[in-house]
């Protein structure tokens, strides 16, 4: 059956070799620590769905091994569950990982990945906390009803990857539902495998339309059975020992209800702006940026440069002026970005750890429903601080086009993301504790009232909320740091080049006279409307670029507390940055880009104009 | 409208209320699943654990906001504009 793959994939050993193996299971399960430990390279290991979109590949032994995003069943509900399903479907073994603590809800899918008819194996990960838990499963039996191997693993502690690599070669079919065996058969005669014969029989339309068959209208009996078996599996093989993690159930109830949820979000909330917007934006930024960067690093290139080339030249200007790309942009990129988006990756790398998000999102979801959203949406949203390219992206994971609609608006109009945070933070840092909370009232003001008027005018209808709760846990600190040192890394290579860029391009708008140009045709808008000096219309042409290279524009221009707060939320509003704004165009298409960009720039500027007056700097 | 929300609450259940849709379950309460009025959410629940048919306890119900049911050890928060669509029977327990 494998024989036709073999062909295909160059530098793959000729016979035994050239299967794939497909790694499936539902989402947090540790699915992806289990495919880096067996392949040793590293990938995202993440806490929730929609970050395994993009397909990871790698070899154990002569075998080729695919990731798959974390789906509760194989069929065609969302982009997540095409993309498992396909790879399932071109897969010759499944070492499918289940979750201990939750088999009830895992084994939903192992027994579809058996009926399926494929060879596989099972990774029974997480059975050292379920037996914290009070929870024991029995391994053997397991493995006899399911028919086949099952392998206990502690995926984080890097347990049972010996014997998991040594049960591939044992990875066979396993007991599928009898009263489906016929209708099986006679399909898979006519599709030519019976797991696309099983996907026909459940009336996946693509899979039948492939075939050019009518889709199988039976799909509800079939889970129904599947679900009865999977309970009457998990009576046989799960004992509760004791009736252990109740502090755990009582922590869980109270992340969700309002009265206790809130004041806990709130504590969160509060702890990150301590750490990020205090500890980190405030004395490290200070330090770097201040100490060692403007005092030391700055007047030693200049000092470099000016031996080269006449200060005042062109190309002076261009290396080592005011947005010199060899004095700037190392400036922000390693004494501000640096250090604050690495903060906010360790925090919410640490959050996605522990499984507080789902909670978060059943607290938030009374409040998003009015805003056409369910509290699924937190987690792009979440995302979106970090960075609204990541954000837009997970859109996928709600539940209608509507809601992408949306979800991606607010992030790109109203959420700063993780760099313009930083450089916000710092600059916010200086002010009084008033105009910083302005700053956040504000902001949370237009993320409502825009959620609000979007749930109005948008057509369509939202889907409600329907999550599993996965088991709260302590977060594993390597895990936490490699995962967050890999995201940092990326970030940084990427703002890298946009920085360098748009310094240039800056630099070179500056001594070709261009940027005193329009300096002086926006100054109605900057210096009447606003209130802002006129070189503010330079920081909104950075900001083009990047949004915290907008925010960064603002740092040499010494305003007011008052100028602060209507140029930090005028550029907070203010349009995406490039890179998200490609992503936007590619998921969202050019008329919403263009509705984006006016609604944005239209927003920002009439918001900004009106603080400005309420301000009275005007 | 208080008045039948409060008897609902009453240990000896009427025959009245025996069967409602799930968002006027109360925590701590057993309850059967009838149907579930959604295609996709059928589905979806289907795999989670709480099929027609399965019993299942409420144990929080955020307030305006999701309840969250309980099915073996599985907990799943269900929004609560779906819960209305999904019909109930009450057991005495």
């Amino acid at each position: 059956m494998s024989e036709a793959h073999c062909h295909t994939a160059a530098g793959t050993a000729a016979r035994p070799g050239c299967e794939t193996i497909v790694l499936a299971g539902n989402p947090n399960v540790g699915k992806s620590v289990v495919f880096n430990a067996l392949t040793g390279t590293y990938v995202d290991v993440s806490n929730f769905p929609g970050t395994t979109v993009e397909l990871t590949r790698g070899r154990v032994g002569e075998h080729d091994v695919v990731d798959t995003p974390g789906v509760y069943g194989v069929s065609s509900f969302n982009d997540e569950e095409t993309v498992a399903r396909d790879i399932i479907l071109n897969g010759d073994i499944v070492i499918n990982v289940v979750d201990a603590v939750h088999l009830e809800r895992d084994l939903f899918l192992t027994l579809q990945l058996i009926d399926m008819g494929k060879r596989m194996v099972v990774a029974l990960n997480m059975a050292d906390e379920a037996r914290r838990r009070g929870l024991a499963v029995d391994r053997d039996l397991l493995e006899d009803l399911l028919g086949v191997p099952v392998v206990e693993t502690v995926a984080v502690e890097g347990k049972g990857f010996e014997d998991l690599t040594s049960a591939i070669p044992r990875a066979r079919m396993g007991h599928a539902d009898v009263d489906l065996e016929t209708d099986i058969v006679e399909m898979a005669a006519r599709v030519g495998t019976r797991a696309e014969a099983l996907m026909v029989l459940e009336g996946d339309e693509y899979v039948s339309e492939r075939h050019g068959i009518e889709p199988g209208f039976h799909r509800d009996e079939i889970y129904l059975r599947r679900r009865n078996r999977v309970n009457d599996v998990c009576g046989h093989v799960i004992s509760e020992t004791t009736q252990g993690a109740s502090f755990s159930a009582k922590l869980s109830h109270a992340m969700m209800h309002p009265l206790t949820g809130v004041p806990m979000l709130f504590a969160l909330l509060a702890f990150m702006y301590v750490v990020i917007g205090q500890w980190v934006a405030g004395n490290l930024v200070g330090f770097l940026e201040g100490d060692v960067m403007l005092q030391h690093f700055v007047p030693f290139v200049q000092g470099l440069v000016g031996r080269v080339f006449a200060p005042g030249s062109r190309v002076y200007t261009v290396l080592a002026g005011e947005f010199g790309v060899l004095t700037m942009t190392p400036t922000y990129l390693i004494a501000v970005i640096l250090p604050l988006v690495t903060a906010f990756y360790l925090l919410l790398s640490l959050l996605e750890d522990t499984g507080y998000l789902p909670r978060i999102a059943a607290l938030t979801d009374r409040s998003l429903t009015s805003m056409g959203l369910n509290g699924r949406a937190v987690i792009p949203l979440i995302l979106g601080l970090g960075c609204i390219t990541m954000g837009t992206l997970t859109t996928r994971i709600l539940g209608s086009k509507r809601e992408r609609f949306i979800a991606t608006a607010l992030m790109a109009i109203a959420v700063p993301c993780s760099a313009q945070i930083a450089v916000i933070a710092a600059l916010m840092s200086k002010t009084s504790p008033g105009y910083a909370a302005g700053y956040l009232l504000v902001l949370v003001g237009i993320f409502v009232a825009l959620g609000t008027a979007l749930n109005k005018i948008v057509p369509g209808q939202s889907t409600d909320l329907l999550i599993d709760l996965p088991s709260l846990r302590l977060p594993r600190l390597d895990n936490v740091v490699r995962k967050s040192g890999l995201k940092v890394w990326g970030f940084m290579k990427e703002v890298t080049m946009f920085f360098l860029l748009g310094a240039a391009f800056i630099s070179i708008l500056q001594v070709t006279g261009v940027l005193d140009g329009i300096v002086n045709v926006a100054r109605p808008l900057t210096v009447g409307w606003l209130g802002l000096p006129p070189q503010a219309a330079a920081a909104f042409v950075m900001g083009f670029v990047r949004r915290d290279f907008g925010a960064a524009g603002f740092f040499a221009m010494h305003l007011s507390q008052a100028q602060l707060l209507v140029a930090m939320i005028t550029i907070t509003l203010f349009v995406p940055c490039i890179a998200s704004t490609m992503v936007v165009l590619k998921e969202r298409g050019w008329g919403y880009t263009l509705g984006l960009f006016a609604s944005s720039i239209g927003l920002a500027f009439l918001l900004g104009g009106i603080i400005a007056r309420v301000l009275r700097i005007a | 409208m208080t008045d039948l929300a409060a008897t609902q609450d009453t240990d000896e259940t009427p025959a009245l209320c025996e069967l409602c849709t799930l968002d006027c379950i109360r925590k701590g309460e057993r309850i059967e699943i009838i149907s579930v009025d959604d295609q996709h959410a059928r589905v979806q629940a289907l795999r989670f654990g709480m099929a027609e048919g399965a019993c299942v306890e409420c144990v929080t119900r955020v307030p305006a906001g999701p309840l969250v049911i309980k099915s073996g050890r599985q907990e799943i928060a269900v929004g609560r504009a779906l819960a209305k669509r999904i019909s109930v029977r009450r057991l005495s327990s």
